[in-house]
């Protein structure tokens, strides 16, 4: 291991800069550690504690320190090089021409900057949110609360409000949305096209419009409404705004509507009002009957993958269609094969999700088909896992969790965790299929197959020490617009040795059906 | 393009000056006046005043500014080299940064901003979170080294030692990450928490000036920037955060309270948590708390 540092004379950066700075010379080869502090002589002796600096070097409180550390001289040679040009470089808002834009540090000093503005996008701190979003509501502007953690009084009274001033709140928690063709949050990017899609799960959202987007359909609008709107206190208030304002936009010919199972005068409300809409509605309540969805002209449907086609076949005039729960012929056929290479101990699914939608489904899915599924979701309180660090025969994780997202990024940014586990579950002689969702689009990390592929990898060389093989089966929720590049995705995962499916159902089935096949 | 300034700090010289560039910030500036060891800043924001401040609440297209470049202030205006920017100063209304008086019992209020500071340390995932500093066993190496600091400054308030003051701040000083480090912020919110308690006790008015003079040396410690703060604190002058703090205290109203130390809480990445820690641990010493007790015991 190897330790240098540099002083740079008389520079400033912010603290925000000084982090990010900090990340980044981490995330450069070879290193363990970086920091950069200004050099005073606390802070020095702080360094030499710490073990990042050999001895107390000369500086002044004036001066800028890197210091870095690892694994050879010729790393941290390169690292501080690098790290010298970041903090030299101009402050990242300033263009070429060298005009440097002041960001607007409030709503009303954003509204100044771009005044037809009307929509507003609130990600801060929940308990900073709902003023952010009242201030914003004051000034007639819609409202996506990125934001979690507010009160469920908070949420009726700021919906209210919208709801009373002809204005829309989506969320809080609402992470994705797709308006007027702009992916917002964790969001694809869907074409254009004459579906309209109300969503209280993120996920969820983003599986349908991708498969209509592969489909060859498109979308209007993609609303979402958070994850508490279809409870009784909140009323649904934002869907059944989003079905009004959905039945009245001339472009949206048929409306999705996608959620865990509202309370029960809930949805009873959504459905008078989905009806009202005149229009083609397809519902997937995940979890419901769609039996006791469908009426008039609403079509209830199992899953989001049906969901996806009764839409695109409404819109393109054709009948829903009827959906089966059998493995389709082209992943049927992969069963035996699959079944042939695992050995008598194989026996269990370990599904590890970076969508808490996905998680859900999976877990109704798989329940039908197999005993019993472990989760720390689970769908009866029986299956919840005592020690959800540890599967317990099947089991589908939600690593998107609060208990695993604590003082870390989402998994659907940071694969560190769900790559741990699949080494783990790589380790259990009763492990026989992995099954993992891979989430692409605008907020996700930008090569999810390079983050995933080394455990993969990894995984399948412990299994073969051990004398056994690993199914992995997987699918990818993204469009070949997405930043990340879905075919090339596909690719990496499939030279992998992936079985990759296209929705999260068939993965679903396709696990089950190759741990009950043996 | 000429800005109109919406406030100035009683600071900033209101007759002509040169100065040049010190450093360039996404939403500050800070200028360096020429003949004086003293800096102003040039900040964007919709309320918030600085004693050294000028305060604008308008997006800033600066032309290229470097740092070294030339400001002149001429008439009440603000130029600057190679630049169509240019402030003007005059009609702005003007920051004096005095802090209003603590006369009653404060420790209800104390204990409603504490339990806001740590609950938003926590969540923001501040690098020091106020309780640890009374409990660092298990806490990161920052807090753990300024813990004893902190007590210190305690114990040395409470018997009015303005000598072991200065030792305990000695360790503080220019410690932590960011331009104005934590022990820094610290100081300063305790420099508040101090001047609002001052009342007309005599002990306590030579306490903080002796302090003061111990403090003023030390700033030579950290950096520039930073050191203004504390050189304004030492002369009890302060943010419009602190202030409105302070003001909420006064109103005994939890409410805005609570508001009040949010919206201080929010100042820089961790500066206002960090002065607001400072300033409880004030409060704590010369307006006992019960909640404090514990942690002395």
């Amino acid at each position: 291991m190897a330790t240098a540092q540099r002083i740079i004379k008389n520079l400033y950066r912010d603290s925000v800069s000084l982090m990010q700075f900090s990340e980044k010379v981490r995330e450069l080869d070879g290193i363990r550690q970086a920091s950069a502090v200004m050099a005073t002589e606390n802070n020095i002796s702080l360094l030499v504690e710490a073990g990042l600096l050999l001895q107390s070097v000369p500086a002044s409180p004036n001066d800028l320190m890197i210091v870095v550390d690892g694994k050879d001289g010729a790393s941290v040679d390169a690292a501080l090089e690098q790290a010298e040009a970041m903090l030299k470089a101009k402050p990242t808002n300033m263009g070429d021409s060298g005009v440097q834009n002041m960001p607007p540090r409030s709503i009303e000093m954003g509204l100044e900057t771009m005044p037809a503005a009307n929509f507003v996008l609130i990600s801060t701190p929940g308990e900073y949110a709902a003023a952010e979003a009242r201030k914003a509501l004051h000034l007639g502007l819609h409202v996506m609360m990125f934001s979690d953690n507010v009160s469920i009084e908070e949420e009726i009274s700021l919906k209210q409000y919208a709801k009373n001033n002809n204005l829309l709140v989506m969320g809080p928690d609402c992470g994705t949305a797709i308006i007027n063709g702009v992916p917002l949050g964790f969001a694809n990017v869907v074409r254009r096209g004459d579906i309209g899609v109300i969503a209280a799960s993120g996920t969820g959202l983003q599986q349908v419009t991708c498969l209509i987007d592969r489909l060859g359909g498109g979308i209007t609008q993609a609303i979402g409404t958070g994850g508490h709107d279809l409870k009784s206190e909140v009323g649904g208030i934002t869907m059944l705004q989003g079905i009004e304002a959905l039945a009245a936009d001339p472009k949206t010919k048929v409306i999705l509507l996608v959620s865990k199972p509202p309370s029960p005068d809930v949805m009873k409300k959504v459905l008078e009002k989905a009806e009202e809409s005149g229009k083609p509605v397809v519902a997937i309540f995940i979890g419901a009957e769609p039996a006791n969805v469908t009426q008039a002209n609403i079509i209830g449907v199992k899953t989001l993958e049906d969901a996806a086609v009764a839409a695109m076949n409404l819109s393109q005039g054709k009948q829903v269609g009827v959906f089966s729960n059998a493995l389709p012929a082209e992943y049927a056929s992969l069963v035996e094969p699959s079944t042939k290479k695992l050995i008598q101990t194989q026996k269990y699914v370990r599904a590890l999700f970076s969508g808490g939608t996905f998680c859900y489904e999976n877990l109704l899915l798989m329940s039908e088909l197999l005993a019993c599924v472990y989760s720390n979701i689970p769908l009866k309180k029986e299956y919840k896992l005592k020690d959800v660090w540890k599967s317990t025969e099947h089991t589908a994780i939600d690593l998107g969790d609060d208990l695993f997202t604590q003082g870390r990024p989402h998994p659907m940014i940071d694969f560190r965790l769900r790559n741990d586990r699949i080494i783990q579950e790589a380790k259990d002689p009763s492990t026989a299929v992995i099954l993992l969702d891979v989430v692409l689009g605008h907020g996700s990390n930008m090569n999810p197959a390079g983050e995933l592929i080394p455990a993969i990898l990894q995984a399948q060389k412990i299994a073969a020490e051990a004398n056994r093989q690993i199914i992995f089966v997987g699918f990818v929720c993204g469009t070949s617009t997405d930043p990340q590049n879905l075919t090339r995705q596909e690719e990496l995962l499939r030279d992998a040795g992936v079985i990759l499916t296209k929705s999260n159902a068939q993965a679903a089935r396709l696990a089950a059906a190759i741990v009950s096949g043996r | 393009m000429q800005l109109q300034a919406v406030s100035i700090g009683s600071a900033v010289p209101q007759n002509n000056f040169n100065a040049t560039i010190q450093s360039l910030f996404v939403s500050s500036l800070n200028l360096r006046l020429d003949n004086y060891d003293k800096l102003i800043t040039i900040l964007v924001s919709d309320h918030y005043d600085l004693p050294q401040g000028i305060r604008v609440n308008q997006t800033l297209p600066i032309q290229p500014l470097n740092i070294g470049g030339a400001a002149v202030s001429r008439g009440g205006i603000i130029r600057f080299e190679s630049s169509p920017l240019a402030i003007d100063l005059r009609g702005a209304k003007i920051w004096g940064g005095k802090l209003p008086r603590l006369n009653g019992p404060t420790e209800q209020a104390w204990s409603i901003i504490w339990q806001t500071l740590n609950a938003g340390q926590i969540q923001s995932k501040s690098d020091l979170i106020a309780e640890e500093l009374f409990q660092p066993d298990h806490a990161p190496h920052l807090t753990r080294n300024l813990s004893m600091p902190v007590r210190g400054l305690i114990a040395a308030a409470e018997r009015f030692d303005p000598h072991a003051c200065t030792d305990a701040a000695k360790k503080m000083i220019g410690l932590g990450p960011g331009v104005t480090p934590t022990g820094d912020d610290i100081l300063i919110g305790f420099m508040a928490g101090l001047y609002c308690m001052l009342g007309c006790k005599t002990d306590r008015l030579n306490f903080i000036e002796e302090f003061g003079k111990g403090l003023f040396c030390l700033s030579k410690k950290t950096n520039e920037i930073s050191r203004t703060y504390i050189q304004h604190a030492i002369k009890g002058e302060f943010s419009s955060s602190m202030v409105g703090l302070i003001e909420a205290i006064r109103a005994g109203d939890e409410g805005r309270l609570i508001c009040a130390t949010k919206s201080t809480m929010q100042i820089g990445h961790s500066s206002g948590m960090d002065s607001i820690t400072g300033f409880l641990v004030a409060l704590a010493a010369w307006n006992s708390t019960s909640f404090y007790t514990k942690y002395k015991d």
